[in-house]
């Protein structure tokens, strides 16, 4: 049963209204977070049809309550309403299902491991949130500068590679691999700076 | 910081302050310059610069987040599975441009519709007041229709109108609705009229709701073995007819099979449509909508298919019935083609334990994944099926066809196929020119008419090609040959010798632009859908793309609008790059081509002028929407190339 997500009901489902600030806030949502919420399950211990069906439901929940938002007193945007109703929900829903349950396997431990040391700051599901947020920079960010000032930025600061390699590889000059880079992470700073600023609102 | 001096005259001296902004990207763009020409030369600030790095805590993240684990790529295999649902409605996350797609294909056919009087009508389109969209996909829309002289609800199939601008996917269409129009059986959907209205092609046939037999395998999962046997028959007995007729399906599967109400009578639809997609832009259908999942393995390797193909396609329909899955899945449509060529399915008897061995044996003989392994005709699995089901209903008085007891079927026939087989497919690829110009004959003829079958389309004698061809259906003969083949190595020769022959006789720059131009227009739609590498190879050395193709860009590129004389041969290019893996040729091939056209477009002189863009006149607004919408087929076969690397 699990392949038959009737994701596209959920509109019918809610009565969502045709118009387009709620579909295109909606769609948004979903792609960016709809892999965070099923990590998120996974890493809390759900098997993946488990954790794919829950997210399927807090998704429908959460599209289910979008018409409470217009009766939101002082509301901000959209989206940050859906991450607070959406992380709720998913907390519940996951406790209720999984008492205690931690991470499956030995290898995912140890990764959620080396992921608190750095991140310590984030909860897991705000990190997933974060996480998807990053990507989804990544992904416009990616089609506006030129392939080359992308991989300038994706060779060093994710694949690891040093950029004397990459000026090489690329056949640009050392210098321009930093630059480049430099000029890509603040695009992609801006991006996200521009979505929390909105979030805020 | 770094206290170390450089000997020899620098413009800029080492500055820690200017590496940790550079570190933590705040460094202003004039800095930036600064440090890149300072970096190059020294050593020791490109180590601090390094660590620097390393240490920055948005840089962990930034890494940590795009860094793909075990749970993205998990995450991949089941979101693929959300995306390839069958189904009209597309579903919120589905890549939006393929909604868009649809949502432009729909509201531009709307625009079609005429004013109307009646009540409940959006508007009258072809003679017929429509009453609503049943659904639409990258192939067409169909409409929702009312016959008001004879008060008969119709569904009016429409061909996408960025498919309509190609004359092949138009021709194919239109040939394929004649073919369908001539296959007069119960289970198939008897077709009313096939008529061209305002250069659109248009198929009109009964409505008949919208119940698949897709919908019932996820309503119901598993079928029961009468139920499954039934169906089956009817599906076979649709097929034995359309076969009779030379028609091949191409696109078997259980979206493509209606159900009536409440019973389980079922008409196939959509006969030979699949080809449609085939011809060129509708590429774009089978990256995204479809999952080839019930391909046959010879369709799946991109060859000519035989009547065989339907079989292969049925079984699989059957393996479906009988397990309430296709018999192929995989998260994308690569592994689903490799599957489909070298892997047999997962057992049914694991998935359904009461599936009888009999109606396995018979699924597997469908299976074979060569053509002549398959049962010789439809006819003969309809026969099959009608024993199986007398079997069924009196196991004392009605004993199981003796070759699904067996476990494999009889040898003896299969040479005889084997050469049968070999025939027809001769037969198939010399008609192909013959059907190609009777069939551009009555289009050329008249547009808005209704067209009757020839009936002598797929029963003519041999017919040698070779010489006399001419370039288009040569070049189509080559695309369709199996690839490493002799008769492919021929065909290729013959094009080689044509093409050298032509550009040797123009005289002037311009004249050879034009004829690289016009030989462009025919390659295009055979670049556009999937193509073998050795095939993409062979385009590709018919040279297309040329000194004078360069000048253009050189331009294009200063500001300067340039004639369109090469816009085809750049995206012909760009295709040939992007089957050749070559993906960033290939973006910045079709790019370029963009930047032309929208220069084009932005000069006043060109705004409202029509130019010639695959053999039609049209505004540059249109171009340009045709060209982006390439732009999306080759990222999304870029998309794929990353996906299998």
């Amino acid at each position: 049963m699990t392949d038959r997500m009737p994701t596209t009901r959920i509109s019918l489902l809610a009565g969502l209204r045709d118009t387009g600030q709620y579909q295109t806030a909606w769609r948004e949502f979903n792609e960016v977070y709809r892999p965070a919420i099923y990590r998120y399950a996974r890493r809390r211990g759900l098997q993946s049809a488990t954790a794919e069906d829950l997210t399927q439901q807090v998704l429908l929940a959460a599209a289910k309550k979008l018409p409470e938002w217009d009766n939101e007193p002082g509301r901000g945007s959209l989206r940050a309403w859906l991450l607070t109703v959406t992380r709720n929900l998913l907390i519940n829903e996951i406790t209720r299902r999984q008492p205690h349950q931690q991470s499956t396997t030995p290898l995912e431990w140890i990764e959620e491991l080396n992921r608190q040391s750095t991140l310590s700051s984030l909860e897991p599901i705000d990190w997933e949130y974060r996480r998807a947020l990053f990507r989804e920079a990544a992904a416009i960010v990616s089609a506006q500068v030129s392939p080359i000032a992308w991989q300038c930025f994706w060779q060093t600061s994710v694949e690891g590679n040093r950029a004397a390699l990459v000026a090489q590889e690329l056949g640009i000059s050392f210098g321009l691999v930093y630059t480049n880079r430099c000029r890509v992470l603040q695009r992609l700073q801006a991006y996200i700076a521009d979505r929390q600023r909105e979030d805020i609102q | 910081m770094t206290k170390h001096h450089h000997e020899l005259s620098k413009p800029v001296a080492c500055n820690g302050q200017l590496l940790v902004r550079l570190a933590s990207a705040q460094a202003t763009d004039s800095e930036q310059q600064q440090l890149a020409s300072h970096l190059s030369e020294c050593s020791q600030c490109t180590q601090e610069l390094e660590s620097l790095i390393e240490r920055d805590t948005d840089h962990q993240q930034w890494r940590a987040a795009l860094t793909n684990d075990g749970l993205d790529a998990e995450w991949q295999a089941v979101h693929s599975r959300w995306i390839q649902l069958p189904g009209i409605d597309e579903d919120f996350s589905t890549r939006s441009h393929q909604a868009d797609q649809t949502q432009a294909s729909i509201s531009s056919v709307v625009k079609l519709l005429h004013p109307t009087d009646h009540l409940n009508s959006l508007g009258r389109y072809a003679g017929f007041e429509i009453t609503g969209v049943v659904g639409a996909g990258g192939m067409g829309v169909v409409l929702k229709g009312l016959d008001v002289s004879l008060q008969r609800t119709v569904a009016l199939k429409v061909l996408a109108p960025h498919l309509a601008t190609s004359t092949l996917a138009r021709r194919y269409f239109v040939r394929e609705g004649q073919a369908a129009a001539s296959i007069l059986h119960p289970n198939v959907v008897p077709i009313h009229q096939v008529s061209e209205v305002e250069s659109l092609p248009v198929i009109v046939m009964p409505y008949l709701g919208s119940e698949t037999l897709q919908s019932r395998i996820d309503e119901l999962g598993r079928f029961d073995v009468e139920s499954i046997v039934r169906i089956s028959r009817q599906i076979a007995a649709a097929l034995a007819a359309a076969h009779h007729q030379g028609v091949i399906h191409r696109d078997i599967k259980p979206a493509n099979i209606l159900l009536e109400k409440n019973s389980e009578r079922i008409v196939v639809t959509d006969f030979g449509l699949a080809r449609v997609s085939d011809s060129g832009e509708g590429g774009l259908t089978e990256f995204a909508a479809g999952t080839p999942s019930y391909m046959s393995p010879e369709q799946a390797r991109g060859e000519t298919v035989a009547t065989s193909s339907d079989l292969f396609s049925l079984g699989s329909v059957m393996y479906a019935m009988c397990t309430g899955q296709a018999p192929f899945r995989a998260n994308n449509s690569l592994s689903i083609l490799r599957m489909v060529n070298d892997d047999r399915p997962p057992s049914i008897t694991e998935r359904n334990p009461n599936a009888p061995n009999w109606l396995i044996v018979l699924i597997e003989w469908l299976h074979q994944k060569q053509p002549d392994q398959r049962p010789r005709d439809a006819k003969i699995v309809v026969d099959l099926l009608d024993r199986c089901l007398q079997h069924l209903q009196a196991s004392d008085q009605v004993q199981l066809p003796s070759e699904l007891v067996s476990h494999l079927p009889r040898p003896g026939s299969r040479r005889l196929t084997m050469v049968a087989t070999f025939v027809i497919g001769v037969i198939a690829l010399c008609l192909w020119p013959l059907v190609a110009k009777s069939l551009n004959r009555s289009l050329d003829q008249s547009l808005a008419t209704t067209f009757v079958l020839p009936p002598e389309m797929m029963e003519r004698a041999f017919f040698d090609g070779g010489e006399s061809m001419s370039v288009r259906d040569m070049l189509w003969r080559y695309k369709e040959a199996k690839p490493l083949s002799q008769h492919e190595s021929q065909t290729a020769a013959h094009l080689r010798t044509k093409y050298e022959a032509q550009v040797l006789q123009m005289t002037s720059d311009l004249e050879r632009t034009v004829l690289r131009k016009a030989w462009a227009n025919e390659l295009l739609p055979l670049v556009v859908a999937e193509l073998p590498v050795n095939k993409a190879k062979f385009f590709n050395e018919l040279n297309l793309i040329s000194s004078q193709v360069r000048d253009f860009d050189e331009q294009a590129t200063n500001g300067v609008a340039t004639p369109p004389l090469d816009w085809e041969m750049q995206v012909v290019q760009a295709f040939i790059d992007a089957h050749q893996k070559y993906v960033d040729d290939a973006r910045r091939e079709i790019e370029s081509v963009i930047r032309k056209a929208k220069v084009n477009s932005a000069d006043l002189r060109y705004r409202d002028a029509k130019v010639e863009f695959q053999g039609k006149l049209q505004t540059l607004q249109s171009v340009i929407v045709q060209l982006e919408f390439y732009q999306q087929i080759i990222d999304a076969m870029a998309i794929q190339t990353m996906g299998q690397e």
